[in-house]
């Protein structure tokens, strides 16, 4: 009993941690543009084809990150690409609502183009390491869940780095924080933006290999890994990084208990569920900002 | 220095700036006066490229400010100290002072970051602390400051003084004549306290509804009949 307990928060840990990863993209843009976007998972989706033909001809661990590093690149020119055709257009004459709409607009675009180009049959990702497990007396775990675990680790540490260490990534915090002030240091708003869904889509890649490695690779994989990056987003508050990484491993855990103590099948609702009782209780999230600062 | 010239700002069909010009010399410190609502902020804004003007030409020395993107215009040594500080709330004050000298390249920066900690030692103690944890006092402290970073040819402060307890905003006052007497910084200075103001103003213009109601040398406009009676209150 108590040992199944210690390998669920484990198992939740791990995928909680590609759930961190496909949040902090999401929570970022909504921070620094006020966007939000419903089509943020299929930019996951994206990263994972792209792990698909990688690994086609570079096969092993070798393959895998460099997939990993692949899906990083490409999916964050998606993201440039997406900003300047779709969203920036309607930054200077837009509401909220409209900016849902095209948002929700392009994840219907992007999951039907991939179901176009690469067909609805789910392709597997080859794990490197031969299904290798560990056993490391609490719990075991497959290498491929430890490693999937590392390179999420590895991509908060840089973007926190980044972000907290260099220039530009505390300029993109300050143009989220105030982007009026940030106009008044001679931030090139502009640039930020860009470079904002760069990075948030380019880690949503990045979590779209890690999530396909675990599961499967399809056209419509990225809705459910969209969904819960919004109850993550909504959880740590909207626009909070911290809150993005806490609410992600969160989410995990509480799903991964759920699913083995209450019932398997309930498993996706859990995090609506919880959604429910902090937008009830914590309307700002657990690690929300007070309104008006 | 900076030239406007007859200048229409509107939002949507409100017009907040109704025609007007002004001029600021190097080494000058101007003083803006004028009611809640009078187009103060709004023409600070207008400089500094955030909002722009339908009509009339603002230039800099020899560049046009009215076409340019903000972040250009901060480039050109054109520096605002917004109205109700805007710091930023979740960055320490170490970091808010970076973003100040986020467009410079020169080795100054240190040496001004020594000077701004000089200038207030409050600021010092508290630079890893957020800005959104500071004072009203500390946080116009530390927004002058990030000014001050920023390199300023021309400063601007919008209001520098609302809303702070007397002993602080004549600390404030006191660093605004210093940095413009020792360093030589053009100053144009938006301002509700009067006196004080005009009392160390070079010049000063009266903004009423939009338009330029009055200008003229700040002694001179201390002992307007007018302005005593509106702005100082004898």
């Amino acid at each position: 009993m108590e040992s199944l307990f210690v390998q669920q928060v484990v198992n939740g840990i791990i995928i909680g941690s590609i759930y961190s990863l496909i949040a902090i993209g999401l929570t970022m843009i909504f921070g620094v543009m006020k966007i939000c976007n419903f089509a943020h998972g299929d930019y996951s989706m994206v990263g994972a084809y792209a792990a698909v033909f990688v690994m086609a001809w570079l096969p092993g661990w070798f393959g895998w990150i460099g997939s990993i590093v692949a899906a990083a690149a490409a999916v964050g020119i998606l993201g440039v690409i997406t900003e300047r055709l779709v969203f920036r257009p309607l930054l200077t004459r837009r509401t909220d609502i409209d900016i849902i709409m095209v948002s929700i607009g392009l994840f219907i675009v992007l999951e039907n183009l991939s179901q176009l180009v690469f067909g609805a049959t789910p392709r597997m990702l080859q794990d490197p390491f031969g299904s290798a497990t560990v056993n490391l007396g609490l719990f075991s775990t497959s290498i491929l869940r430890l490693f999937c675990l590392a390179f999420s680790c590895i991509a908060m540490g840089f973007l926190h780095l980044f972000l907290n260490r260099t220039q530009t990534g505390i300029a993109i915090r300050a143009t989220s924080q105030n982007r009026n002030a940030a106009l008044l240091m001679g931030i090139d708003i502009s640039h930020v933006y860009t470079l904002t869904f760069a990075l948030g889509a380019g880690i949503a890649g990045i979590a779209g290999v890690l999530y396909g490695t675990l599961f499967a690779v399809f056209p419509t994989m990225g809705a459910l890994p969209t969904l819960k990056a919004f109850v993550v987003t909504i959880l740590g508050g909207m626009g909070n990084l911290r809150g993005a990484v806490f609410g992600g491993f969160i989410l995990g855990v509480a799903e991964t208990l759920g699913g083995s103590y209450i019932s398997m099948q309930y498993k996706n609702s859990i995090g609506f569920v919880i959604i429910i009782l902090v937008l009830l209780i914590r309307p700002n999230g657990l690690f929300g900002r007070r309104e008006g600062t | 220095m900076l030239s406007i010239e007859n200048i229409k700002v509107s939002y949507g069909k409100a017009m907040a700036i109704d025609g007007v010009s002004l001029k600021v010399e190097e080494g000058e410190l101007v003083t803006l006066l004028g009611s809640n609502g009078a187009g103060k902020s709004t023409l600070l804004k207008t400089i500094s490229g955030i909002l722009k003007p339908h009509t009339g030409t603002i230039r800099f020395d020899d560049q046009d400010l009215h076409t340019m993107p903000p972040h250009q215009i901060v480039r050109l040594g054109i520096i605002q100290v917004p109205e109700g500080r805007e710091v930023f709330p979740e960055l320490s004050v170490l970091e808010n002072l970076k973003m100040g000298a986020f467009t410079r390249k020169d080795s100054g920066v240190g040496k001004d970051l020594d000077f701004v900690f000089e200038l207030f030692p409050r600021l010092k103690e508290r630079r890893r602390q957020w800005a959104g944890t500071l004072s009203g006092g500390e946080a116009q402290m530390l927004a002058i400051a990030r000014g001050i970073l920023s390199a300023p040819k021309l400063f601007m402060l919008d209001e520098p003084s609302l809303g702070l307890a007397p002993v602080i905003r004549n600390d404030i006052f006191k660093v605004i004549r210093q940095i413009h007497q020792e360093r030589g910084i053009t100053i144009l200075l938006v301002e509700q306290n009067a006196k004080l103001a005009l009392g160390m103003s070079s010049r000063g213009y009266i903004l009423e509804n939009g338009k330029v109601g009055l200008e003229g040398k700040g002694a001179d406009l201390i002992n307007n009949e007018y302005v005593k009676k509106a702005y100082l209150g004898y």
